[in-house]
């Protein structure tokens, strides 16, 4: 099922998707800390800005590569059986997807 | 896996809460109800472990403190940040 290459390509996209996972959310955490958004208005102007859509929406694609290669290796560990793996292993990409359509579907339309 | 479970809800949080001004308020009436309180202080202790542990791994991918000590060490810090950090996010939202 795995080729020998996929292992280090995975390995840098953990990586990379982490680093960017990481200082993407810490620069939420002190946004939503020095100046919580108090109403509708300020909210949407600030999550619709072009940058901080086109930030955040990286943001959803990097949280799914992260999340995905991260749940696809429990279930390699934990689940032994092919089937089940399988089966497990459509249910999870299906929800990712799911989330990752719902999400840019929110982010997108805003930004034009 | 807790924040993989956790992710719907959060998007749902953020379309509601992109809806209109009915929608934000709604969304913040759901933040205030006390079992999603509850979830969410569960959330940001996974999140912050999930991220300090992480940002542990990284250091030592780039052989920052790979000995054995330290790594212990740092094992241990990572776990007591999460759990403050977890315990700063309770005490911010009561």
């Amino acid at each position: 099922m795995s080729r020998p290459t996929h292992g280090l390509r995975d390995w840098l996209l953990q990586r990379f998707t982490a680093v960017y996972l990481g200082c993407f959310l810490v620069y939420l955490m002190v946004c939503f800390y020095r100046q919580p958004p108090r109403d509708y208005q300020q909210w949407h102007d600030w999550i619709t800005h072009p940058a901080m859509a086109i930030a955040s929406a990286a943001f959803i694609l990097a949280l799914l590569v992260h999340g995905w290669v991260g749940m696809r290796d429990v279930v390699l560990d934990y689940v032994q059986t092919l089937r089940l793996r399988l089966l497990v292993l459509s249910l999870i990409a299906l929800v990712f997807i799911g989330c990752g359509l719902w999400a840019l579907q929110i982010l997108l339309p805003g930004a034009g | 896996m807790l924040m993989f479970l956790s992710l719907p809800l959060l998007i749902y949080l953020l379309d509601i809460s992109l809806q209109g001004p009915a929608g934000f308020d709604r969304a913040l009436d759901y933040l205030q109800t006390g079992w999603l309180r509850a979830a969410s202080v569960i959330i940001a202790w996974s999140l912050f472990h999930h991220l300090f542990s992480g940002i542990r791994n990284l250091l030592i991918d780039i052989d920052c403190g790979v000995s054995l000590q330290q790594a212990r060490r740092s094992a241990w810090l990572a776990n007591i940040a999460g759990l403050a950090m977890a315990l700063a996010w309770l005490w911010w939202i009561l």
